[in-house]
């Protein structure tokens, strides 16, 4: 009996390390996607994104610095994050990020964005 | 099943906002952390307040500067009545601006989580959908509604909610604008009844101190966003070209192309 029990919290264990979810890294993952779809207009001095809302993501402390209007990040809530509900279309497709011709955002980067958000924004 | 309320997960709990029905002043559906509320005010805010002050009878700051306004909050069978009374640091043109630039309405509180502008009627009203989530205690709900919101002749904002497409029973909201100075009085009057089950654990008194501190948000951030825009109109016009630490009101510009 009791080594069922044990069995069955190591099986537990096993499975609860398997769901833990992939952690995200701003140097690896994000500052890569945010060079390559989101620097085109967001860097000062004349970056259109910039100089229509004051949002450099040139480096994780402008990024976080955000808007002349607000932050655009809630660490640990992708769901009320500016810059999550812009990517993802949530505001309407009006306001989907990048605007115009710019590369989209492909659903995995998409997705690295809402962990790296929800695990905290760090600077990791 | 859908409309009982869901426990948020545990890493989202130190970000939690209380919105959403709890969270009637987010008129259609709006970024900002409360930290937000009591930081500085951006420099080009700090010099154009500087360059008032010079000029005109300018008087400090209101709710981001930590003043409340005034709210009061009433239910009665499910039926929840607010009306919040706030001085907006702002000309009352750019106040009248940030709340019908419904693409940006998601700036005005973090909890509006989607929105989207549905359709314009030829009587210039807007069909705008927004889902917002709410929070009272540990218990969330997400709820969405639509808004068909009109400009009465008067100038003030109306918005009535089209229950069939919404997660309420019914909802009518007035914007007053009126102009005091520079700034701006802001009465806002609410009468909305959200379609869904409460469990009684969560409380009226909850729901209405949610209410309360997302009244705080929506209204401060509405302040900083209308100060932003006109500080911006008035470097234009007054700051060399080449001196400008801030670009065009973005009410001219195409929505399109600004966040």
């Amino acid at each position: 009996m009791m080594l069922q029990v044990l069995l069955w919290l190591m099986f537990l264990l096993l499975v609860s390390g398997c769901a833990t979810e992939q952690a995200v890294s701003f140097q690896s993952d994000i500052d890569p996607i945010l060079h390559d779809k989101c620097q085109r207009c967001h860097v000062p001095p004349d970056g259109i994104g910039y100089v229509r809302t004051g949002l450099s993501m040139e480096s994780y402390d402008t990024l976080m610095k955000g808007t002349m209007f607000g932050t655009v990040i809630v660490p640990g809530d992708s769901k009320r994050s500016v810059i999550n509900k812009l990517i993802e279309g949530r505001a309407g497709d009006v306001m989907r990020m990048p605007h115009g011709e710019a590369k989209q955002l492909s659903a995995e980067e998409i997705e690295y964005f809402k962990l790296w958000v929800d695990q905290g924004a760090l600077n990791n | 099943m859908d409309k009982c309320f869901k426990k948020i997960p545990v890493s989202n709990v130190r970000n939690r906002y209380l919105t959403g029905f709890l969270c009637p002043v987010i008129l259609f559906g709006s970024s900002f952390t409360s930290s937000t509320l009591l930081a500085e005010q951006p420099p080009d805010i700090a010099q154009y307040t500087l360059q008032r002050e010079k000029t005109s009878e300018f008087v400090s700051s209101t709710l981001q500067s930590g003043k409340r306004p005034e709210i009061e909050i009433s239910e009665h069978s499910g039926d929840y009545q607010i009306k919040v009374v706030a001085l907006i640091a702002a000309p009352a043109s750019y106040v009248r601006d940030v709340l019908t630039d419904y693409t940006h309405i998601y700036r005005l509180n973090p909890s509006i989580i989607e929105s989207e502008v549905l359709k314009q009627e030829d009587d210039g009203s807007v069909n705008v959908r927004t889902k917002v989530v709410g929070c009272a205690a540990y218990f969330c709900e997400e709820l969405e509604r639509v808004e068909k919101v009109r400009q009465l002749p008067s100038g003030d904002l109306q918005a009535e909610i089209i229950p069939a497409l919404s997660q309420f029973k019914s909802g009518k909201t007035t914007w007053h604008i009126k102009p005091v100075g520079d700034y701006c009085e802001v009465t806002y009057v609410s009468d909305m009844e959200p379609d869904v089950y409460i469990p009684p654990v969560v409380g009226k008194f909850l729901i209405k101190k949610s209410i309360r501190e997302e009244m705080q948000i929506s209204f401060t951030n509405l302040e900083k966003i209308s100060s932003v825009l006109a500080a911006r109109e008035w470097q234009e016009k007054h700051v060399p070209a080449n001196h400008q630490t801030v670009s065009k009101p973005h009410h001219m510009e195409q929505a399109s192309n600004i966040e």
